[in-house]
């Protein structure tokens, strides 16, 4: 592959639709299986395990002894690939599989995430994905050391950075070893170092350019393993299969008997579960954190130029609304099945997936009243269930299920090597090369890269595999802390010249502190919420903190330099190289 | 008779025409004081008390560079005015376009369930286009 290079990326088209279509063979290859007796185990052991030699098979061919292409995958990678590559980056395994059920839970108010975890992506468009890929940084922290001159603010950035991705990281080898252990059948902590290898593979040996290319791959399987289920779905109840569409009707249905089963939790009415001041923090914190997450910002630096930057920005939200636009879809089907099925019916005959999933837990019913009958509070399920379970609502084969467990790995999978690439480059490129031995040859920092993107992982599966469930609960919190702690910095770098290295990191610090704070003490201090906002919205706090600081610092102190000024002309027009030589 | 057509143009004039009158003052005037537009002798006043001469903006040929980040700055600011109207405003009255149903949809259910994402998707693609085109006529860009 090295050698073909120029005739890789030539040939995507031709290569990637192979390869879905070749999946699509799979699927159906296995269905035939099915039909001829093969038990459903095996089933299992193949999606699983073919899907991560695949992914494996792309990130050996990928391996590679160049920095650039080991850092920014030789910036090569064409917008509509990145587009896909940030899709699977940015969906985790808690989007693919647990966003449904969120939307099923809360009703119209769980649609703050949907926005949330969308809008941001106009912000990384306009603020910041063409100037940082014009700057021609290897990482997020490495641009705000260049711009605000020095270790402080690059030492803040790597703080905040290890903040927000670490516990995220955790939670998707988690979301991976939960995925594994259940349809491979093996225990918990084993399955989790699985998955641990299947991450390991595709990021060791070629770094981002190894991480572009399965993710692109897994894009393809977990946009397929989503939309097939609901689309069946979406036919079998309304002949015609395009689900968000159709679901319009479901919300009808689902209004009438809502009435009739008198329940008072509308689907669609708003503000039942937040307040209006909670649902729009909800969406200005997670669109903010969006713009600054460092493993999601790094992924523009890989296009070939500043245009293309722009427009893969406009892909990644494309690609990435396929799945987001769909998933209230989902949560209508399943409220409508179980308003139409479930609930009313005799608690002894009640349909086999409601059992299949009672039997581990994740569907609870408890007779209140002792009537044999099933009512609406009886019955709780968990958010998982939403999309897990459609495939056995749907009436379809086990090998959708398998299939649907095949895109929940692929979405962990993905999200786990970015966020992972993101940790260890920071620490072996802004660490190791920038602070502690820039002497080092390339031969060497990539040595270190490689050996301390191990460490890393190896650290975090072990944590995952201890079912830490304050870090898992932590996830949220990403958000907010990257919202405060780089967003404010990352923005004035480009846009407002007056800002000041002092200011910068005055700023960074102040964000920060004030989220973390306000997190911690809410959570374990028994500290009293701020106006009543909840605690996963801390950046409400956090981000007016940092801007206020960063301005007022900026302006008590000296403009920056002449050098610095010019710097940042340079970084605001496309034309030229990219600016800093890494050597 | 001339004279009689002016007084009788003075007296007649509708109200609203005052009133229109009344507030292009209005803004005349606060162009005046803020951006510092007119007469030399504001000038000094306008620096003690704001900091920077005025100086009429339009009328010092700017640099082509100055010309490419203002015309930049002012898409980011179009861009982030929709970016703002569709990721909040509009939600603002959900229960109102609630009772508006289309395709069985709520309109205030489906704005945020796929209406603002489609906006968004679109917006992008348009400030991209809208940018490379920025850059082209500033040759400023990679080509």
């Amino acid at each position: 592959m090295n050698q073909t290079k120029g005739g890789f990326i030539e040939n995507l088209h031709k290569i990637y639709g192979i390869y879905a279509g070749g999946f699509l063979g799979f699927v159906v290859f296995l269905a035939i299986l099915e039909q001829l007796g093969v038990p459903n185990r095996v089933i299992g052991y193949l999606f699983v395990f073919l899907t991560i030699a695949v992914y494996a098979f792309i990130g050996i061919l990928s391996r590679t002894t160049q920095l650039s292409e080991y850092y920014v995958a030789g910036r090569q990678v064409p917008p509509i690939y990145n587009g896909m590559a940030t899709g699977s980056d940015w969906m985790s395994g808690a989007s693919f599989v647990g966003m449904a059920g969120s939307l099923y839970l809360l009703g119209y108010d769980g649609l703050a995430f949907v926005l949330g975890w969308t809008g941001g992506y106009v912000l990384v468009a306009v603020l910041l994905a063409p100037f940082l890929r014009k700057f021609g940084a290897y990482t997020v922290p490495d641009f705000l050391g260049t711009r605000y001159g020095g270790n402080a603010a690059r030492t803040l950035g790597i703080l905040v950075l290890f903040a927000c991705s670490f516990t995220y990281v955790t939670a998707q080898i988690y979301a991976t070893g939960i995925i594994a252990s259940r349809f491979l059948g093996m225990p918990f902590e084993v399955a989790v170092f699985v998955g641990l290898l299947g991450i390991l593979v595709c990021s060791m040996l070629g770094g981002m350019r190894a991480v572009t290319w399965t993710q692109v791959a897994q894009y393809i399987i977990l946009i397929i393993a989503y939309l097939i289920p609901v689309i069946w779905l979406s036919t079998v109840n309304y002949g015609i299969p395009l689900p968000q569409l159709t679901y319009g009707q479901a919300l009808q249905e689902i209004a009438v008997l809502e009435q009739q089963v008198g329940i008072t939790k509308l689907h669609n009415a708003p503000f039942t579960d937040y307040d209006p001041l909670n649902f729009f923090s909800l969406i200005f914190c997670l669109m903010l954190g969006t713009a600054a997450l460092p493993h999601i910002l790094m992924r523009f630096f890989t296009t070939p130029s500043v245009r293309d930057a722009r427009k893969s920005v406009g892909w990644s939200l494309f690609f990435i609304f396929l799945l987001y636009f769909t998933a209230p879809a989902y949560a209508a089907f399943a409220k409508l099945e179980v308003l139409k099925n479930v609930v009313g019916q005799q608690i002894a005959s009640l349909p086999r997936w409601v059992d299949i999933w009672g039997q581990i837990g994740l569907v609870k019913i408890n007779d209140a009243n002792a009537d044999g009958i099933l009512q609406w509070a009886e019955l709780t399920i968990n958010r998982d269930v939403v999309v897990l379970a459609t495939p056995e609502i749907a009436g379809l084969p086990y090998v959708i299920a398998g299939l649907v467990a095949a895109g929940g790995l692929a979405a962990a999978l993905s999200t786990a090597d970015g966020l992972l690439l993101a940790i260890a480059n920071a620490l072996s490129h802004d660490v190791y090369y920038r602070m502690v031995n820039p002497q080092a040859d390339s031969k060497k920092r990539l040595i270190v890269a490689r050996i301390i993107l191990v460490i890393v992982a190896v650290f975090a599966a072990w944590l995952a595999s201890t079912k830490p469930s304050d870090i898992l609960s932590m996830v949220a919190w990403a958000f907010s802390i990257a919202a405060s702690g780089l967003f404010p910095a990352l923005v004035l770098g480009v846009w407002w010249k007056r800002t000041t290295n002092a200011g910068a990191v005055a700023g960074m610090a102040a964000g920060f502190a004030v989220c973390l704070i306000y997190l911690l003490g809410t959570r374990y201090g028994g500290m009293g919420l701020w106006f009543g906002i909840k605690n996963i919205s801390a950046g409400m706090f956090g981000i007016p903190a940092a801007f206020l600081t960063t301005v007022v610092v900026s302006l008590m102190t000296p403009e920056p330099s002449k050098e610095m000024q010019d710097f940042v002309d340079q970084m605001r027009i496309p034309k030229g190289d990219v600016m800093t030589d890494m050597g | 008779m001339a004279a009689d057509e002016d007084n009788w143009l003075e007296k007649e004039r509708p109200i609203s025409n005052q009133c229109t009158k009344g507030i292009l003052a209005f803004f005349r005037l606060s162009q005046v004081i803020i951006a510092g537009e007119g007469k030399q002798g504001n000038r000094k006043w306008h620096k003690a008390l704001f900091g920077f001469p005025n100086i009429d903006r339009r009328r010092i040929p700017m640099s082509s560079n100055v010309q490419y980040w203002e015309k930049t700055k002012k898409l980011m600011w179009t861009v982030l005015a929709i970016w703002f109207f569709f990721s909040f405003v509009i939600h603002f009255f959900v229960k109102a376009l609630n009772n508006i149903v289309i395709l069985g949809f709520p309109m205030g259910f489906y704005f945020a369930a796929q209406g603002s994402l489609i906006v968004f998707v679109v917006l992008i693609f348009w400030y991209a286009k809208k940018q490379n085109a920025i850059d082209e006529e500033h040759g400023v860009s990679e080509t």
